[in-house]
């Protein structure tokens, strides 16, 4: 139970997909315009991740040797991904998709760090979450700084960044 | 780089589009890194330039750091080019 709890805490907090592993860069700065297109964006991660999750629990019944691994990520993201584009009858473009590097990069942390089974499904949904709490709380910011006097050429992007920098800043402490 | 080239029309375009794209994308990783690794070990491709006990920054090592200062040298970027407001799609 520690050990599932350690897991989650990872996906959550110490290993945050945005914050602290520099992954889905393009969902953070366009995602986060408004407070429901992040929700929106989060929760389909959300079930995209815990599919691929799924995925990786039955990969591993499968015995597939190492050197072949990327590419059965691979596979299982980009079906985890296309199929909830087809069920959120999202469009079918990258910019509109859900086939973006935080669910290719949630997958190859957990095959670098051998989390396999059941476990797996724990790490996805945390890693999910971490990902949807992010989301919330940038486009929050956002709205909120929408009426702040913010010179011009820091309006946007830049801003965008500096403050997911220092939130991730503050959870680095969480790691030592 | 691949959401913004489904766009390109012919074979001849998305090629230049590619280029540019890629020569772009290494200049500015190129500076990124460079500003990066002098903050967090005083060195300039691995050359000591800065002898101290301790580093500028640390954190410009650490993901949050490198974010940080994406977000100013993009604000330096827009400053500089007159550009900038919020994004356009």
């Amino acid at each position: 139970m520690t050990e599932f709890l350690e897991l989650v805490g990872r996906g959550l907090i110490t290993q945050n997909l945005i914050l602290l592993q520099g992954l889905g860069m393009y969902a953070l700065t366009r995602h986060t315009k408004t407070i429901s297109g992040a929700l929106k964006a989060g929760v389909s991660m959300l079930a995209a991740m815990l599919t691929a999750g799924l995925g990786v629990w039955f990969l591993s019944a499968l015995a597939i040797p190492e050197s072949l691994s990327f590419f059965a990520y691979l596979v299982v993201a980009s079906l985890a991904a296309f199929l909830w584009q087809r069920l959120l009858e999202m469009p079918d473009s990258f910019s509109g998709g859900l086939m973006d590097s935080a669910l290719l990069g949630m997958l190859l942390l957990m095959g670098r760090s051998y989390i396999t089974g059941f476990a797996a499904i724990g790490y996805a949904v945390s890693a999910g979450l971490g990902y949807l709490i992010v989301l919330l709380v940038i486009a929050f910011l956002r709205y909120q700084l929408q009426l702040a006097p913010i010179p011009k050429p820091f309006k946007g992007v830049p801003l965008v960044l500096i403050t997911a920098g220092l939130l991730g800043m503050a959870l680095l402490g969480f790691k030592l | 780089m691949l959401h913004s080239l489904e766009r390109s029309a012919t074979v001849s375009e998305a090629a230049a589009d590619a280029v540019g794209k890629g020569v772009g994308f290494a200049i500015a990783l190129v500076v990124l890194g460079v500003i990066r690794e002098f903050l967090a070990a005083g060195t300039f491709f691995g050359a000591v330039v800065l002898e101290s006990q301790l580093p500028l920054f640390a954190l410009a090592a650490s993901v949050p750091g490198g974010m940080v200062i994406l977000g100013l040298l993009l604000a330096l970027y827009n400053a500089v080019t007159g550009q900038g407001g919020e994004l356009s799609d």
